[in-house]
């Protein structure tokens, strides 16, 4: 309602009477009409504090923008007052560079460049101070100045003590220089001043007012005719103002009554404080050629060293990492053969820290390439310029370290490479070729790198450890599966052991961990291989009937023969029966086929840690296949087959067991001792007792068998 | 700037010359302040004001104390060059003292190029009777030979301190007066007689 009243008002051809006219005709009584007037008070009501809040509002942000501007202006007079340091900076090295040039001479012994190079500053800081001082440049010749003091002072009338005007002064080591202010249009940027006087130190009276009525804290300047007074604006300042005075007269008669025995050496700062201005005019001639005979010229540096640091920069952005690394050892040599001054100091650290950050570079260099996911040996190769720099830069360990980090990602890059194909032994095959050759090489690679750093190479050799652990325990997951049976595993150990050996070419034999890796799981296969050689066994025995062998063809006992001598179990002449018929059961065959090729495949396995398991699988599988033998010799079922239960015991006593003995000791070099117990054993209650008792020779085997049998 | 008021009531400058430890600033502490300070600390160079009444008359005492020890010497002609009257103390408990006042006489009397500049021989100390070095008859011959006062002050009882500065000032205002009668006229005879007297000397 109110708001349509108030749309009602801002429209053009709003008129107060007609709206009033309106209204009264549309009121109906002085009800009505009060009613209308609450309303239009409201509206009115309302827009005043409308109106109050963008008063408000717009106060605000004027504020706002006032403090804007404000903090604006005072950049804009540090900006200002940054532009006038850069130019004072500019013109001193303006001047420098003329001083170097004009006075050829200006001789500095060691100790003093460092000294030239601290009245340099303090000649920079005077050069700032006198700039906004009109007229004071000439303060600027004497070297060695230096303003110890200055400050705002209120110079008096000396004789009534009534303010005058105000003044700067600055206090100098040797003089005292009162200027005046000049008007400065320009509010901002520093004040500026006119100089008006110099009073020399020497004979300069300064004397504290300690009462002068009404003034307080003021001093006087006594040097004839003037006499002024001056007021400072507080204790501290007029205590700070007399004690650097004083100070400073201290000070000039120290280096006064040093300077009278210098003048007949020639050889200290204060000479260069006081004499250098004086010998350049006066003294030319002997003087200074006796002090050219004293001093060296200071020597301004080369060009390329002013520029190393740039050039560096270059260098390195441009990954010219060799260049950079010249351009570091060449400065690092002049910097070494250079005498030390702060210029010197300044651009040692500025080279240092160049050379930290080339190092960097060269770290991330090789961080980038282990990370890098094509690794086509170029990673390699690229990462050997940045390792030689490292080296060269004392940074071996880190190189070593990032270097060893490389061949690990580039040897997982390529064994990825390797496809599981087909059945295990050639992929076993494939895998440790590659990854052995690989480590072989990566490692020659190293040492060719690093030769001569005994720290590296056991960090070498403690990768490889760490490789072969690695790929070993991958083989073993591949290996050590149900499928896979004793001979092809057998077949893949003795790959990987020959592989293995290839490192100790190099001086590094990892058998040992190796051996020491697979025997855990190589012990439970040689254990569970056993179990069921047994229970092959105990089966084949159950079904044994105890029947001469018919090989049927002489073909066929030919082959045996062959197969038999092949496996260093011929078949003795008594067991051949007939044309083709030997008194060997099927069963005996086939144990003594399979009971050899267990033997043998043990024998290749075999190493002092897994002798115990092997000698324990061997005489378990034995033993069953001889309890067989016994318990039917003593069965009254086969009481018509005893010779023939005798001609197999007899074979597996001489024949097989002895073939086990003699491949035994060939293999370990000793005897087997358990298997010969056992055949003692088998001998003493099979063979004996079944058979007419006869000592058993212990020794030798092989002789008992041919005179027995032949 | 107007210096009409200040030319109404004269200003004059004293200064304090005499070795270091003489009493120079106790004398001036005492003069200013009625007050003795028992503990010396070397004074560098203290100025001081003070509104006294010379003979009925208001004047304007300025006393500068300067340093026994002043190293530059263009520094000690300064203090000097701005004096009217010197005060020349020296310790009658120490010899070397009274035999310095030699020099500041004649460094005095070449820094103003005036033989009768207003000049007082101060022995102070003399309540130190019992350690006096300096006798009386020795330091009166010495100002009789200069033509100037001899008195013994001592700073710590306030003997005679009024009495050599007031002494002083009125030479100082005389010296004035004579000096602005010769600037008015007679300029020509007092540099005549000057010269005389010298050449006599």
């Amino acid at each position: 309602m109110s708001e349509a009243l108030a749309q009602h008002f801002i429209t053009e051809e709003f008129t107060p009477e007609k709206f009033v006219k309106n209204l009264s005709s549309h009121c109906i009584g002085a009800e009505d009409l009060r009613h209308q007037r609450a309303k239009i008070q409201e509206l009115a009501d309302s827009i005043s504090a409308l109106l109050k809040l963008n008063v408000y509002q717009n106060y605000n942000q004027f504020i706002e923008t006032a403090k804007e501007i404000s903090h604006l202006e005072t950049e804009m007079y540090q900006l200002s007052q940054l532009l006038s340091e850069q130019r004072s900076l500019l013109s001193i090295f303006g001047t420098n560079q003329n001083i170097v040039f004009e006075n050829n001479f200006e001789i500095k012994s060691p100790t003093s460049v460092e000294f030239q190079f601290k009245e340099e500053e303090s000649k920079l800081k005077l050069i700032q101070l006198l700039e906004n001082v009109e007229g004071a440049m000439s303060l600027l010749e004497t070297p060695g100045r230096m303003c110890l003091y200055e400050g705002s002072l209120l110079e008096l009338d000396p004789v009534e003590g009534l303010p005058l005007k105000r003044i700067h002064a600055y206090l100098f080591n040797d003089v005292l220089m009162i200027a005046s202010w000049l008007a400065n249009g320009n509010r901002r940027g520093p004040p500026r001043y006119k100089m008006q006087v110099i009073y020399d130190l020497q004979s300069l009276a300064i004397v504290n007012i300690k009462d002068l009525g009404t003034v307080k804290l003021a001093f006087k300047l006594l040097s004839f005719p003037d006499t002024r007074v001056f007021q400072c604006t507080n204790a501290i300042s007029k205590r700070e103002w007399l004690e650097k005075c004083e100070q400073a007269k201290k000070l000039k008669i120290a280096q006064e009554t040093q300077l009278k025995p210098i003048h007949t050496k020639k050889s200290t700062k204060m000479e260069l404080l006081y004499t250098v201005s004086q010998s350049k005019y006066s003294e030319t001639g002997t003087v200074g050629n006796n002090k050219i005979d004293k001093h060296h010229f200071y020597e301004p540096f080369p060009e390329w060293m002013l520029e190393v640091t740039e050039d560096l920069d270059s260098c390195i952005a441009q990954r010219h990492f060799e260049k950079a690394y010249k351009l570091i050892e060449k400065a690092k040599v002049f910097v070494n053969n250079a005498l030390p001054t702060p210029q010197l100091n300044e651009t040692t650290l500025k080279i240092n820290s160049r050379s930290y950050f080339l190092i960097n570079v060269l770290t991330r260099e090789l961080e980038l390439s282990v990370e890098a996911k094509s690794l086509q040996g170029g990673g390699l190769r690229s990462a050997r310029r940045a390792v030689k720099l490292l080296i060269q830069m004392d940074h071996t360990a880190q190189a070593c370290q990032l270097y060893l980090k490389l061949c690990s990602a580039s040897l997982k890059a390529r064994l990825k490479r390797v496809k599981r194909e087909g059945t295990t032994v050639p992929y076993i095959k494939q895998l440790s070729a590659i990854a052995f050759s690989n480590i072989f090489e990566l490692s020659q690679e190293f040492l060719k790198i690093f030769p001569q750093i005994t720290n590296c190479a056991s960090a070498l050799v403690l990768w490889c450890s760490h490789e072969i652990k690695f790929l070993v325990s991958h083989l073993i997951k591949q290996m050590f599966i149900p499928q896979v049976s004793l001979s092809v595993l057998v077949e893949c150990i003795i790959m990987i052991r020959n592989h293995c050996k290839q490192l100790t070419q190099m001086g590094m034999d990892f058998q040992y961990q190796l051996d020491n890796q697979l025997k855990i799981p190589l012990s439970r296969t040689l254990q569970d291989t056993g179990e069921k050689y047994m229970d092959a066994i105990k089966v084949r025995a159950s079904e044994d009937n105890w029947k001469l062998s018919n090989l049927q063809t002489t073909q066929n006992f030919l082959n045996l023969l062959a197969e038999l001598d092949n496996l260093g179990i011929p078949l003795p002449e008594s067991c051949i029966k007939n044309k083709y018929w030997i008194s060997l059961t099927n069963n005996t065959l086939a144990f003594a086929k399979l009971y050899i090729g267990l033997l043998e495949d043990c024998l290749n396995l075999i190493t002092p840690e897994t002798s115990n398991v092997i000698e324990e699988v061997l005489i378990s599988v034995l033993q069953i296949q001889i309890q067989h033998i016994q318990s039917s010799i003593f069965n009254c079922k086969f009481k018509q087959d005893k010779n023939l239960m005798q001609d197999n015991a007899k074979y597996f006593h001489d024949v097989i067991i002895g073939r086990c003995l003699e491949l035994y000791k060939s293999v370990i070099g000793y005897d087997f001792k358990k298997l010969l117990v056992l055949q003692e054993k088998f001998c003493f209650e099979t063979i004996s007792i079944s058979n007419k008792p006869r000592p058993v020779p212990r020794t030798s085997i092989p002789k008992y068998s041919t005179t027995e049998f032949i | 700037m107007s210096k009409k008021p200040g030319a109404a009531q004269a200003l004059h400058k004293v200064i304090m010359v005499g070795s270091g430890g003489v009493g120079k600033s106790a004398l001036t502490l005492q003069f200013m302040y009625d007050e003795f300070v028992q503990d010396y600390e070397p004074t560098k160079a203290d100025s001081y004001r003070k509104k006294v009444v010379l003979d009925g008359e208001e004047v304007q005492i300025d006393i500068l104390d300067t340093a026994g020890q002043e190293d530059y010497a263009a520094i000690r002609d300064n203090y000097f060059r701005s004096g009217e009257g010197f005060l020349c103390v020296f310790s009658i408990t120490e010899d070397d003292s009274f035999q310095a006042t030699q020099e500041f006489r004649e460094q005095i009397l070449r820094v103003k190029n005036d033989e009768n500049i207003p000049f007082l021989l101060v022995g102070n100390k003399s309540d130190l009777q019992e350690k006096r070095k300096v006798s009386l008859a020795e330091a009166q011959g010495r100002s009789q030979q200069w033509g100037v006062p001899y008195v013994e002050t001592s700073a710590k009882t306030r003997e005679n301190v009024d009495k050599v500065f007031f002494d002083l000032m009125r030479e100082i205002r005389s010296r004035k007066i004579e000096d602005k009668a010769a600037s008015n006229g007679r300029g020509k005879d007092r540099a005549k007689r000057k010269k005389k007297k010298c050449i006599i000397l």
